[in-house]
């Protein structure tokens, strides 16, 4: 990784230095934020060194430097977090380190970068280029940045992003003394690749984006490392079970619809994976978004989201959500302070279980806001694969200061 | 977002709809249907209006807001930067930076396309919304997410609602296209801030769905500036007052206020929104305005 790291940061400030720096001088922008997380479980845990009660603190700047009216730009983002008790859990991460070209139509980038892609929000099936920082929170959101040279090209007929990384990161994943984590560790140090022995490998992707009137869509197609692993049981040298992840080569076929009706958001995104090594899956998320604007007589809006998330390797396979229906509400209170809150439940059809989070947030002054997570793991019964974090129930306080 | 035609048209925009130089239809609505309107809100608003003079109103306010909208046009592109101050009763302060930069779309059945950035505050710098305005259908709207790098499709149909908790409504923002309203010439008298120039007083209606306002009043002088608005709410009362000032021309020909003031007359709050820099011409293309420009809007 850090031969990596310099052979992008060279090879960025060789273009830097070639290209834009022809004109006048940069601009910079600085953005990002420092932030505190307290977190209290709310259930004990037998064993090990696992606290109730959890610090943390995090550090996210991001340098921009622009040329030409931003027809160039270098975006430096390192990312440090550190943590009390899980040491798994503090971490340094290149989030971003890329140049980011327009010449007209065409847009090329290069370096380590995040790319999103997706509709729906229970599930992120089809965003599949930056890998789960599965460390930060057990929501999914937080990546680690990529690797990658893309060229995408706008016109018309709409746009089209061809990718290549060359690069694959592995999943973060809490360590022994982590909460929340599964009943075994994940032993990160000894990952087992499905093609070659190390972590470079050609992997490629198309993406194909358009407007119809109120309709978006996207079509993509990714071959390399799956980002999601298999386990397989092993030994630690120390003698106890641990879990080796195991990442297999796929070929995945990705949908995404959203139709933007008045106060309507129609939302599908589905996958269609084919393992190398495994059986073949499919999955897909679909759902609508409604938004009351200035309920209950104020300027705040309430938005009610529903979910149906199903997955084809059903209840004996990995994911949690393999009949899942999601509701969620979001309320937005076009306040001064700009206060959200956002609430949600996921139901399990098949297996019952429930998992109920909510998360509130508002500014303070000007630079500060503060936000107030709470997640819940409920009536999980044995078969369903968050039994095993069904008791790191927790609520979270955090306090960010953006520069 | 036609903030860069939000003074002028504002001011003229409350008049009339004509499409031509001849009084008829603009965006679809015929005098016959102006008048309709006109007697709608009028009875909405317990007034009773003079059927004699009413049509002669309409076609004069719509000439006048026809000659604003004409007059506007042909400057091509335009980038701003923006400051807003957020007033609550006691006058206690928030502050907002924003940039916006516009496309001029020619045709009076299409609006243009804009990308507005935040600045400040901090906490949602980054942070990029994508317009490609339509006259009486809803924008296509696109907002860019930089914590997660994900642009989404939103719905536009939220008019009324406050933009960044201040006084100005999406609706007081979004793209000021003549098509969106008819109007009714009312009477001349001196400007309320500058009573040396001559202002021609107009009301106009909305023809968008889910406005706020049931209608607007509107002063605008010779040179087709906007002086003041008042902004009528569904109960017929005055809801908001915009005054708009600290004028400047441009390339010769375009007048832009740097200084507009949003006063709510209910709740007494105010919102301040200065241009501290217009630039036109700047060489702006739909290249400028996709989702992938949005995603490194800066």
């Amino acid at each position: 990784m850090k031969q990596l790291c310099l052979a992008l940061l060279v090879s960025t400030l060789f273009v830097l230095g070639a290209g834009p720096a022809a004109q006048a001088g940069p601009e910079y922008q600085l953005e990002g934020n420092i932030e505190l997380e307290a977190r209290f479980f709310t259930n004990d845990v037998d064993g090990g060194n696992r606290h109730d009660v959890n610090l943390s603190g995090s550090i996210d700047p991001v340098l921009i430097m622009l040329w030409n009216r931003g027809k160039h730009t270098v975006t430096v983002n390192p990312y440090y977090r550190w943590d009390l008790n899980d040491e798994a859990r503090s971490h340094f991460d290149i989030r971003q380190l890329s140049w980011i070209g327009a010449f007209g139509n065409l847009e090329l980038r290069a370096g380590i970068d995040k790319v999103f892609w997706g509709v729906t929000e229970s599930a992120h099936l089809v965003d599949i280029i930056n890998q789960d920082d599965g460390v930060e929170d057990v929501d999914g959101e937080d990546k680690l940045g990529q690797p990658l040279v893309s060229a995408s090209y706008w016109s018309d007929y709409g746009t089209l992003t061809v990718f290549l990384m060359p690069y694959f990161r592995e999943r973060t994943f809490a360590g022994q003394d982590g909460r929340p984590r599964g009943p075994l560790t994940v032993d990160t140090d000894r990952p087992i690749f499905g093609q070659g022995s190390n972590n470079w490998h050609p992997d490629w992707a198309v993406r194909y984006q358009n407007s119809f009137g109120m309709i978006d869509v996207a079509a993509s197609y990714f071959s390399g490392f799956s980002r999601e692993p298999d386990f397989v049981p092993d030994v630690s040298a120390a003698g106890e079970p641990v879990l080796r992840p195991h990442y297999g080569i796929i070929h995945q076929i990705g949908l995404e619809v959203q139709a933007t009706v008045d106060a309507w958001l129609f939302k599908f995104e589905g996958i269609n994976v084919d393992k190398r090594d495994g059986l073949d899956y499919q999955a897909f998320a679909a759902g609508f978004e409604y938004t009351f604007y200035q309920a209950f007589g104020t300027g705040g809006d309430v938005g009610v989201i529903m979910e149906y998330l199903w997955d084809s390797r059903g209840a004996a396979g990995p994911s949690p959500s393999e009949s899942d229906i999601f509701v969620g509400v979001r309320w937005e209170g076009n306040d001064v302070k700009t206060t959200r809150v956002l609430a949600g439940v996921v139901f399990d059809l098949d297996s019952q279980s429930r998992l109920f989070f909510v998360e509130a947030s508002r500014r303070i002054g000007s630079r500060w806001r503060i936000t107030l997570d709470g997640r819940f793991f409920l009536t999980v019964p044995v078969t369903d694969p968050l039994f095993f974090i069904r008791r790191d129930d927790f609520v979270q306080l955090r306090l960010a200061r953006f520069f | 977002m036609k903030l860069v035609k939000f003074s002028t048209t504002l001011s003229c925009g409350l008049l009339g709809l004509v499409m031509s130089a001849s009084a008829a239809n603009a965006a679809g609505v015929s005098i016959d249907e102006s008048v309709r309107i006109a007697n709608e809100v009028a009875g909405k608003c317990s007034e009773t209006l003079d059927d004699a003079g009413l049509v002669a109103a309409i076609e004069k306010g719509i000439k006048i807001a026809m000659d604003a909208e004409v007059y506007d046009q042909g400057f091509g592109d335009a980038e701003s930067e923006m400051h807003m101050t957020l007033y609550n009763r006691h006058g206690e302060k928030s502050e907002r930076d924003l940039r916006q930069r516009t496309l001029e779309v020619v045709g009076l059945d299409i609006g243009d396309k804009s990308m507005m950035i935040f600045d400040k505050p901090r906490d949602v710098a980054g942070t990029a919304m994508l317009t490609y305005a339509k006259v009486l259908e809803a924008d296509d709207q696109w907002l860019y997410m930089p914590a997660a790098k994900r642009v989404k499709r939103i719905s536009s149909k939220n008019k009324s609602g406050p933009f960044m908790g201040s006084e100005f409504a999406f609706e007081d923002f979004s793209s000021q296209e003549f098509g969106k309203y008819t109007y009714r010439y009312l009477r001349d008298e001196p400007c309320p801030d500058d009573p040396s120039q001559n202002c021609h007083v107009s009301e106009r209606y909305p023809l968008y769905e889910n406005s706020g306002y049931v209608k607007q009043v509107s002063w605008a002088d010779e040179q087709h500036r906007g002086h003041r608005i008042e902004f009528y709410n569904r109960r017929c009362d005055v809801l908001k007052v915009l005054t708009m000032s600290d004028y400047r021309q441009y390339l010769d020909h375009y007048w832009r206020a740097h200084k507009l003031r949003m006063e709510n007359q209910l709740t007494g709050k105010a919102t301040d929104l200065v241009w501290e820099t217009f630039a036109f011409k700047v060489g702006l293309k739909d290249a400028d305005f996709t989702q992938n420009s949005l995603k490194r809007a800066r």
